[in-house]
């Protein structure tokens, strides 16, 4: 069977000499794989050692994780927030503050269940001045209601 | 060809077993970069006609393999295994690729142009390659490798149709195929073979 090369014709030549062109003119030397100085990256006259596009993204993905976590680590640590201006006094002194919310039962069920146990709920939230938000919860029962 | 170093000898001056295997191992691997490289490089260029990129998945296909020798995992055929991990790592390329540049192709960002003034021979080569590599790129990567490692690596049908496992008359009519392929695209935009 007649080998491609017997019949050169223009498109051949072309073919040639376009390939020929393209493949890399000397061909690089083996690498060292286990050397240190084979994987530098090298200086911007020869591309063979390059470092691969792709290790600098993942460099910079990484960078960026840890910088998002250093980050997140320091606003959940000892992060307190803005100061709260005491209501109506017109300044920004940073004062503790303490709010208290009172209920029973009685009142959320406006009695339409009687018979149910009757509880007192005391919600506090109290901000100091240093240190995170705090919530204290009591509840006492006050007995049921009388039946009707 | 790189000379592999004589392995350091020991306290003793004796060359002891751990360094054998390393000289060894490096030897071998030196043989197949001479013996395969032009290959991998020849497949990964198809995919991508662009002769950096695949000098980055050749170099990168040989690191991998020289892990596998260092691991001491036994390859069967080197040469398969070398041709198998370039076309994954030349896939993988594209995503990459497309990350970084968008929907450009990469040969866009591979100009060859030159701010001197060429003479006029050459800038019409120039231009004729320009046509050629955009008339090449509408071919299948399959026929792309068939072109470039008949033409770069001056490979007859034989050893094509064994590289590639597949037959010799399939390797002569592709390659018959995409020549008067060619021969019609660069006709139809008027380009004329430069000599």
């Amino acid at each position: 069977m007649p080998q491609p090369n017997d019949r050169p014709d223009e498109i051949d030549g072309l073919l040639t000499r376009f390939f020929q062109a393209e493949l890399p003119d000397p061909w690089p030397a083996c690498p060292a794989p286990d050397e240190p100085a084979a994987r530098v990256v090298p200086d911007r006259t020869t591309s063979w050692w390059e470092l691969p596009q792709r290790f600098a993204s993942r460099l910079s993905l990484a960078l960026s994780l840890a910088v998002l976590l250093a980050g997140a680590w320091l606003l959940s640590g000892s992060f307190t927030g803005p100061s709260v201006p005491a209501v109506g006094s017109g300044t920004a002194a940073v004062q503790p503050m303490k709010v208290e919310i009172h209920s029973t039962t009685a009142d959320r069920n406006h009695g339409r269940t009687p018979g149910s146990p009757n509880y007192k709920v005391n919600e506090t939230l109290v901000q100091p001045k240093d240190g995170p938000t705090q919530m204290n919860i009591e509840i006492i029962d006050v007995g049921a209601p009388p039946r009707r | 060809m790189t000379a592999t170093p004589p392995p350091n000898p020991g306290s003793n001056g004796r060359i002891g077993p751990a360094h054998a295997a390393e000289a060894s191992r490096r030897a071998e691997f030196e043989e197949l970069y001479q013996r395969h490289s032009k290959e991998v490089w020849a497949l990964a260029y198809a995919r991508w006609m662009n002769a950096d990129t695949a000098l980055d998945i050749t170099q990168e296909a040989f690191l991998r393999l020289w892990k596998q020798l260092e691991a001491g995992e036994p390859i069967l055929n080197p040469r398969a295994w070398l041709l198998r991990v370039a076309r994954n790592l030349a896939e993988d390329h594209a995503k990459s690729a497309f990350q970084r540049n968008g929907t450009q192709l990469p040969q866009v960002m591979n100009g060859v142009e030159s701010r001197q003034l060429l003479p006029l021979e050459r800038m019409e080569r120039e231009e004729v390659f320009v046509q050629l590599r955009e008339v090449l790129d509408e071919l299948s990567t399959a026929d792309r490798e068939i072109l470039t490692l008949r033409y770069a690596l001056e490979y007859d049908t034989d050893v094509i149709a064994e590289l590639l496992s597949i037959n010799s008359t399939a390797v002569h009519m592709r390659l018959s195929r995409a020549r008067q392929r060619l021969a019609e695209r660069l006709k139809a935009r008027g380009v004329a073979p430069v000599s």
